[in-house]
């Protein structure tokens, strides 16, 4: 039979397109770099959301390079790092970001690999920058938005491709205007975008309604002054429609019922989200131990944070596991087990019972933290006190989890059913020796 | 009475015990009830050592005739030849892949229509209600699906009184082995009937990320109705060697509706 060559031509176009897609899905994340010039306490802070297929995370220590790191990796896994922070107080994260492609072949580290090159290295904004000139020549296959801060105020994001870059100064006000960059999945270098682009401008390019959430709930914030409570609790659990308005009955919705499905397709805490980081950096002259990666393990929505140092001596039971760390595990289950057939959307029964369960002890731990840091500020912790500390914050969340995870085990036992038949006594069992 | 009659009638008492003794003498026959009839699904990828297991025990000896059949079988409608379907380990996956549709389709008609069906461990799967593959034969979801890869490893099992009626007489806690069987819990389809608890896990398994505390409680072995045929479902393995096989053999025998 004669092969229709434009048939074939579109079938394979529209196969790209589907494999594109999907690849794009699932890898997708929500990012912000924040100055330190619109939060309330004047410390930076960098956001992400993690989505991925990966979906068993833990944190690990990293402690063979000139610089001490703690990041959030893929279970198992030490050759790349999705988010984390140094010693010296530089954080890091990234999204990726496929239009930054070049057709020419690329050698050298991709995004996780070269996050971790960053911070076994860099000190600063600005030795990120170094790397990248260095790299610029050498090559790498990163596609991706870096967000770095560092512990001098620096604050910027970088979309990066194989062997150029862009920088975006958070500080800038001429860049940054509201104080803040954020970037889903899109490279305003690669589309000849403004550097923050309106909804307009965006049209329906992929993650354009993540991206427009996210300015949106961090421009609510902005005249109270941007902290680390409301991007953990606002912002990483964000559930918004298409439109960009919130879900009732969710953390930035109407006080109304939840509806019984959430699609999650444009939503910034998603069914593919696997992690989530929160780093508050420190404000120069601060010591940049005090810097803290806030860890949530598992979708936000069906988890807690635990806040992480790089002094810490070893890294909580609950966060480390090479199968998945156990609190994320659990995040796990509660998700699989509201989710819908298609894998796709959230049934909303047991949201507002996790949610009431979860985020008073996530409050007591912001607020025990909060105290813990101010109180290090004046007097100094050792190492030994940070890592008891991190314990109790980890024990505080898993026992949190652990109950949830109780409860929710009880509701799928009693879950209301049909009545069983009643069947007629058995008078013969087989035995067999 | 005559001595005559006496005499005859002593005869006839001692010819009557003498009758008796000799019927008595002769050697037992085996019962007359018919043997169980039943198909063992497996096919050449499954990797499962269910089927080969599961014929050590189902024996004539035992009341069982076994036949391992296909999925192709199935399709051709032979399942019309047994009064039970077995469906042992493997992948539910899997085997609801290689049934294709128009074999799913048989099975539920066959079970539909008073066959009985044994599920075990991927077999439990599928007869779920919980996967787009699933038969949707039994009311049942699977709790903690994200980590089925829970791992294997001999677990102890309590069953409840149904259980004790159903599948042991004697024993209600039983060792017995588990490999990434489902942890059954009730689903709520309107079109189908309840599920019975014949058994639940009261060991864990939690390797490969599974969360301690998830498994605990939840159902290892339940049964119910589908149309006319009855279902049975066991997460945990009784076939293996030197496992509890009263068990299986019990839950064949009972999914048979033998008379």
């Amino acid at each position: 039979m004669p092969v229709n060559g434009s048939r074939l031509l579109r079938t394979l176009m529209l196969l790209l397109l589907i494999t594109h897609s999907f690849d794009l899905t699932a890898r997708a994340c929500t990012t912000a770099v924040i100055s330190g010039k619109v939060t309330a306490d004047g410390r930076p802070l960098l956001w992400k959301n993690r989505d991925t297929s990966n979906i068993h995370n833990e944190v690990a220590l990293f402690t063979e390079g000139p610089l001490r790191a703690v990041a959030v990796v893929n279970a198992g896994a030490r050759t790349s790092v999705w988010m984390g922070m140094n010693e010296a107080g530089f954080c890091i994260e990234n999204s990726l970001s496929k239009d930054l492609a070049t057709k020419d072949k690329k050698t050298g580290p991709g995004n996780g690999r070269f996050m971790k090159q960053a911070l076994e290295t860099c000190k600063t904004v600005a030795d990120f920058q170094k790397l990248l000139d260095e790299t610029n020549q050498t090559g790498r296959r990163t596609l991706s938005n870096f967000g770095v801060i560092d512990a001098q105020g620096g604050a910027a994001l970088f979309e990066t491709g194989p062997t150029s870059y862009n920088m975006f100064d958070a500080n800038d006000p001429a860049t940054a205007p509201h104080g803040y960059i954020v970037r889903s999945n899109f490279a305003t270098t690669a589309r000849d975008f403004p550097a923050n682009p309106t909804p307009q401008q965006l049209g329906e390019i992929y993650s354009a309604e993540r991206y427009c959430q996210a300015c949106s709930r961090l421009e609510l914030q902005k005249p109270k002054g941007i902290t680390v409570d409301y991007l953990i609790r606002n912002l990483t659990r964000d559930l918004s429609g298409k439109t960009g308005s919130p879900f009732p009955g969710t953390v930035n919705g109407s006080a109304k019922k939840l509806p019984a499905i959430i699609k999650t397709d444009n939503t910034i805490s998603r069914t593919t989200t696997v992690s989530a980081a929160v780093f508050q950096g420190v404000k120069p002259g601060e010591d940049p131990g005090l810097a803290t990666m806030w860890t949530i393990l598992g979708d936000p929505s069906f988890s807690i944070a635990v806040p992480c140092w790089v002094e810490v001596q070893e890294i909580a039971d609950p966060l480390v596991d090479d199968k998945g760390a156990e609190l994320g595990e659990i995040a796990i289950t509660l998700r699989a087990w509201s989710k819908t057939e298609d894998g796709k959307a959230i049934n909303t029964e047991f949201l507002p019972g996790i949610w009431a369960d979860l985020w008073p002890v996530e409050d007591n731990i912001l607020k025990l933290t909060s105290q813990f840091q101010t109180a290090r500020k004046e007097h100094g912790f050792s190492a030994g006190a940070v890592t008891r500390f991190h314990q109790k914050m980890a024990s505080l969340a898993m026992t949190a989890m652990q109950q949830e995870l109780r409860e929710m085990k009880q509701a799928a036992l009693t879950l209301p059913s049909p009545q069983p038949p009643r069947f007629a006594p058995v008078k013969k069992t087989i035995v067999i020796p | 009475m005559s001595r005559l009659s006496n005499l005859l009638l002593s005869c006839l008492v001692v010819l009557g015990i003498t009758g008796s003794l000799s019927r008595a003498d002769e050697p037992t026959k085996p019962e007359t009830s018919p043997l169980v009839r039943v198909a063992i699904f497996d096919f050449p990828e499954s990797k499962s050592g269910g089927p080969a297991n599961l014929q050590q025990f189902l024996t004539p000896e035992n009341g069982f005739q076994c036949t391992v059949i296909s999925s192709e079988n199935i399709r051709s409608g032979a399942l019309k030849n047994f009064d039970v379907v077995v469906f042992p380990g493997g992948s539910g996956g899997g085997q609801a892949k290689q049934l294709k549709p128009e074999g799913r389709e048989a099975v539920r008609t066959f079970v539909k229509n008073g066959g009985g069906y044994v599920g075990i461990c991927a077999g439990a799967y599928l007869a779920s209600s919980h996967y787009d593959w699933s038969l949707n034969l039994i009311n049942a979801r699977v709790w903690d699906r994200s980590h089925w890869k829970r791992g294997q490893k001999n677990v102890s099992i309590q069953l409840t009184p149904a259980g004790q009626e159903v599948l042991s007489k004697t024993n209600s806690k039983i060792k017995i082995y588990y490999a990434n069987g489902p942890l059954l819990v009730p689903d709520n389809e309107p079109d189908l009937p309840g599920y019975e608890v014949l058994a639940t896990f009261e060991s864990e398994v939690a390797r490969n990320g599974a969360p301690a505390e998830a498994m605990v409680g939840t159902h290892a072995i339940i049964r119910s109705q589908f149309g006319s045929g009855r279902v049975i479902c066991f997460s945990p393995h009784a076939e293996t060697k030197d496992g509890p096989h009263s068990l299986i053999a019990s839950g064949i025998y009972w999914a048979s509706n033998a008379k």
